[in-house]
């Protein structure tokens, strides 16, 4: 199935491949690396600088890829970006479609030393990751929050799973990918109506299923979990895990968007205003809400002399809403913030085309005016019943050796 | 107001300079539905000695001083904070500083009218007393404890500061603890009064705007304020060795791989012809480690690098460097093999397919750039800075021979060389 967002107000077209399957824990090291393999050879470009150089002769074409979960899927996300063909030359769109379909189909075989060196590129970034302190601090809240979770399993696979890859399990694997991911595709920009039938041409395959995709995954517990760990770093990093049992599609689901954003999603929610304005406990706080899974987080980054009190402040600011009705003035600031993003988000291709993707999968296709009314719509006591749902599961500490 | 069309990229761009000397800019894109507005002072952290024109007296002040101007600029007379007004009006306001610009904006979909005037309010509010001042050394101080803890940014101002005794770029933006202890409200008063004046200043909307609407709106809104005429500033720059500080130095940090950083100091031109060589060097360098490379591809295979592996040029206001970061389980060899084929640059005969390829590529993404109004704002105040609009970039890169390439690699000098490596702290 090809989507389409026509629009000439970019000066780019963007040509998405997106080849999703069910996530499993067994394939998620497999299928981080699968992108970079492609592009090290393929029949046609017998290297990588052969490969690299295609890109840089088609105007400075840039090929990103990245997988991810969305739910309970895993999804590889290819995307050529090319400088829109009519401010450059005609032939640009067919020209970065075969060269997609080469690097995704081209393979007649791959070679050993080129894995190894991708394996041990993906090994090395992997552990570079935990140089990102504040990135570090959430997957370990992650990974112990939703231990026997698939959703606390990193997504790009464990160091192990990928030293576990042999050269042998990736060529079956990749077999198996190309017989059972759904590949879709996503156009977007200036789309003349005969690249749509190009496109057919190029990859015959495209096609859509509807699938359920949301996590409903969620143990049972009763106290609240805490970790403390340890570094040598100079700022603490704070993280809080709730379970917020609202999901995407749900009836509440805006209303839970707009808690999160009154909480801690902006610069006038409650926690910036408290702990970091007020009390100069911090330089950054946020609140975040996983509509697929039904969870909430925030993360901060503390002075470690005044944990104590950091702590304090934002568990009075998430009872205050949970106990209190938010001021219909207060709410409609956030109203506002998230109206704002919605439109910002017309103006970005790439966000544009997540819409139109999680819409499709969602089955749900609702136009700017409808989304913004929804959100007009929410009351404070829809804000409140969702605040009462709210439950703390785990705190992670990554603090201060001292 | 001037109007200039650029027919190759389909875009307007409008100019007028205002009678209190600022410079406003307008490039409508009628089919967005944000504006993003920036309003930039040309002044950085490189600006902490010049001649007060209230006093006529050279004033030197503490490192970190603009940024430090810049947090404190939200703070309003009244109690109230630009910030929060500005989110009030439904738009996402933010500000940054760098070595030689500060820049106010903000971006919306609704309310922008109001969003601007109050922009220009409280851009021109400066209100600064000794309690707030303290508690803003708080912040500003966790603000750099968090950047301590990031090793790419410890390497690249450790890099900097192995390279530059004297020059300003050897210091954070945000200045050190100590020196921002130093900062008092006369002080950022002075600087205010120095740098914040219309004349040094350039407005620029990009997005959904009615050109002629908003100039009339900004026009009326500056007459209102009666600014004096000022006199262009002037400014002190210590005079920088062309050596080096130290050739090699080491920091332990909470790193799970050691990290290499190589810097090359070169001999800076001035004005246009400094941009024209940064464009040179970013040719050259592409040239010889892009991934399409081949220098790259042997650092790869060599198992010397990783996707972390990055190189740049440097290039500010009498200032330019090559810098080379990448993580890697073997410091030593990856900084020979570096240093032997940046030396060897020298002697190549540069290729012009590979050379014209790569000017196909960069004009292709100049192209592409322009779909962010976020990053035609930003390009648009540098390349304004260096006087040239941003329209005349591919041009540019179209003038760049590899005659140009040639003559920058003849600034290349092996006593010119320092390295830093970061080590893993835990064994």
């Amino acid at each position: 199935m090809i989507l389409v967002d026509q629009t000439k107000k970019f000066k780019t077209v963007l040509i998405t491949l997106k080849f999703k399957a069910k996530a499993s824990k067994d394939s998620f090291a497999f299928r981080t690396l699968l992108p970079s393999v492609l592009r090290a050879k393929t029949d046609k470009y017998k290297n990588r600088m052969a490969f690299n150089e295609k890109l840089e002769s088609m105007y400075g074409a840039s090929l990103t890829s990245n997988t991810g979960k969305l739910g309970t899927l895993s999804v590889i996300h290819v995307q050529l970006k090319i400088a829109n063909p009519s401010l450059t030359e005609p032939q640009l769109f067919e020209e970065g479609l075969e060269f997609l379909k080469e690097y995704v189909y081209g393979h007649k075989s791959f070679n050993e030393t080129d894995f190894e060196l991708e394996k041990r590129l993906l090994l090395e970034e992997v552990i570079a990751k935990e140089n990102d302190k504040t990135r570090y601090a959430l997957t370990r809240l992650f990974e112990i929050m939703c231990k026997d979770e698939l959703y606390g399993y990193r997504a790009s696979g464990t160091k192990e799973d990928i030293e576990g890859l042999t050269f042998n399990s990736f060529k079956k694997m990749y077999k198996e990918f190309l017989k059972n991911d759904e590949l879709q595709i996503i156009l977007s920009g200036d789309i003349k109506p005969e690249y749509q039938t190009i496109t057919e041409t190029y990859f015959p395959n495209a096609s859509f299923t509807q699938v359920d995709f949301l996590d409903y995954e969620t143990k049972s517990f009763e106290e609240v979990t805490e970790v403390i760990e340890h570094d040598k770093i100079s700022q603490t990093k704070l993280n809080i895990g709730y379970r917020l049992p609202v999901r995407q599609g749900e009836q509440l689901h805006t209303a839970a968007v707009l808690f999160n954003a009154a909480l801690g999603g902006y610069v006038h929610s409650r926690l910036f205003l408290n702990v970091r304005e007020k009390h100069s406990l911090c330089y950054y706080i946020s609140s975040v809400y996983d509509a697929y899974k039904g969870i909430m987080f925030i993360y901060s980054g503390v002075d470690a002399k005044r944990l104590e009190l950091a702590r304090q402040v934002i568990d009075e600011e998430v009872n205050k809403l949970t106990t209190k009705l938010i001021c219909e003035k207060e709410l409609n600031l956030s109203k506002q913030a998230m109206i704002n993003d919605l439109k910002e988000s017309e103006d970005s291709q790439g966000a544009r085309q997540n819409v139109l993707y999680v819409q499709t999968l969602l089955n749900k296709k609702t136009s700017l005016e409808d989304r913004i009314a929804k959100i007009n719509a929410v009351t404070p006591e829809q804000i409140l019943e969702v605040a009462k749902l709210l439950r703390k599961d785990t705190v992670y500490l990554l603090d201060v050796e001292r | 107001m001037e109007k200039t069309n650029y027919q190759n990229f389909n875009e307007t761009i409008f100019h007028e300079v205002l009678d209190n000397g600022l410079n406003v800019y307008m490039i409508p894109k009628q089919e967005y539905h944000k504006v993003f507005a920036t309003f930039t002072t040309n002044y950085g952290s490189f600006d902490q000695s010049f001649i007060d024109p209230v006093s006529n007296r050279k004033v030197n002040q503490p490192a970190g001083i603009a940024h430090f101007l810049e947090h404190k600029m939200f703070s309003m007379p009244d109690k109230t904070d630009a910030f929060e007004t500005l989110s009030k009006l439904g738009v996402n306001a933010n500000a940054y500083t760098s070595f030689d610009r500060t820049s106010y904006l903000f971006s919306g979909t609704n309310n922008t009218k109001e969003a601007l005037e109050y922009l220009l309010h409280y851009v021109q509010t400066p209100y600064f007393t000794p309690s707030s001042v303290k508690k803003e050394q708080g912040i500003i101080d966790e603000e750099l404890r968090m950047y301590q803890d990031y090793p790419s940014q410890r390497l690249f101002y450790g890099l900097l500061q192995n390279m530059y005794q004297k020059h300003p770029v050897n210091t954070e933006i945000g200045g050190t603890t100590l020196s921002i202890k130093k900062i008092t409200a006369k002080k950022l008063y002075q600087a205010y009064n120095a740098f914040y004046h219309p004349s040094n200043m350039v407005l620029l909307l990009v997005g959904n705007i009615n050109a002629e609407e908003m100039m009339s709106l900004i026009r009326d809104n500056q007459a209102k304020k009666g600014y004096q005429k000022q006199d262009p500033i002037k400014r002190f720059m210590p005079k920088e060795p062309k050596k080096i500080v130290t050739r090699h130095s080491e920091v332990l940090m909470s790193v799970t791989m050691p990290k290499v950083g190589l810097g090359f100091k070169l001999t800076p031109k001035s004005g246009l012809e400094a941009l024209k060589q940064d464009f040179a060097l970013s040719i050259l360098l592409d040239m010889y480690f892009s991934s399409s490379s081949k220098y790259y591809n042997d650092l790869l295979k060599e198992g010397l690098v990783n996707e972390s592996f990055e190189y740049s040029t440097i290039q500010e206001t009498d200032m330019l460097s090559i810098a080379f970061t990448s993580d890697t389980a073997e410091p030593e060899a990856l900084e020979e093999r570096l240093i032997k084929m940046v030396l060897s640059l020298k002697r190549k005969k540069l290729d012009e397919e590979t050379f014209q390829r790569l000017k196909k590529g960069m004009k292709g993404q100049f192209i592409m750039s322009l779909n962010s109004l976020e990053s035609i704002s930003m390009s648009f105040t540098k390349y304004h800075s260096h006087g040239i609009s941003i329209f005349d970039v591919p041009s540019l890169i179209e003038s760049i021979t590899i005659e140009d390439l040639r003559e920058v690699t003849s600034l290349i000098k092996k006593n010119c060389i320092s390295s830093l490596y970061i080590r893993p702290s835990k064994a």
